[in-house]
């Protein structure tokens, strides 16, 4: 009975262009249909099996968003190298390999670093938001007094 | 320190992860962003593993690598 919704679920997904993108939407819908099956427990069987289908794109999910968090640390080059250079037999010092030098490495580093704890823009945000609720709170109360 | 893992964790949620926070499911979405936390700190132990390791030839190793690899989890993992 569910299959022809999986299906369309399915198909209208391919206009969407990036992996990850695929992943959330067909993950929004099964795991909607798998909730709403798990209540029964004649359909606990089809439930499950959509269990497997959530995995497989969770999977390319949590794949394609590792790989984006990485390019925008400045690590996935790095980690490149470093999976090639293992994958050789016969290998130099790894800092004699291009591109993993200590100056290049310190500065992958250092970006890698900024990304984790420089984060001023983000508090500087987050202050100014909570700086926005206490004055809306202060009118609110200066209003309840006049009132 | 504790303020910038609170920080962190919101901007890996909102921003880092902008995937992530379309997932209609918070359990999906706690999942997706615990496995990726995984990922990265899985990715920065072989980096220092690499840099550390005397074979390596890093004249200044703990220059390069300034955090241990726990302290790098703790932060991802937001623990």
């Amino acid at each position: 009975m569910i299959d022809p919704l999986l299906t369309a679920c399915t198909i209208s997904a391919t206009v969407l262009v990036g992996a990850a993108d695929m992943a959330v939407y067909m993950l929004n819908c099964l795991s909607l249909v798998q909730n709403t099956l798990a209540e029964f427990t004649f359909a606990k069987a089809k439930a499950d099996l959509l269990g497997g289908q959530i995995e497989a794109h969770m999977d390319t999910l949590v794949e394609e968003e590792t790989s984006l968090v990485l390019i925008r640390c400045k690590l996935a080059n790095k980690i490149k190298t470093l999976q090639d250079w293992r994958s050789l037999e016969q290998r130099a010092p790894l800092s004699q390999v291009e591109g993993m030098d200590a100056v290049s490495l310190t500065e992958a580093m250092h970006a890698f670093e900024e990304a984790l704890f420089d984060l001023g823009p983000t508090v500087r945000r987050c202050t100014r938001a909570s700086e926005s609720t206490r004055h809306a709170l202060r009118r609110e109360s200066a209003a309840d007094r006049v009132a | 320190m504790n303020q910038r893992l609170i920080v962190w964790r919101e901007m890996l949620g909102m921003q880092a992860m902008p995937q992530c926070e379309k997932l209609v499911s918070s359990v999906l979405k706690r999942t997706a962003r615990t496995r990726i936390a995984q990922l990265i700190g899985s990715a920065y132990l072989a980096l220092y593993e690499a840099v550390m390791d005397p074979k390596s030839e890093y004249s200044n190793a703990s220059l390069i690598m300034r955090y241990k690899p726990e302290q790098i989890k703790t932060i991802v993992d937001g623990k």
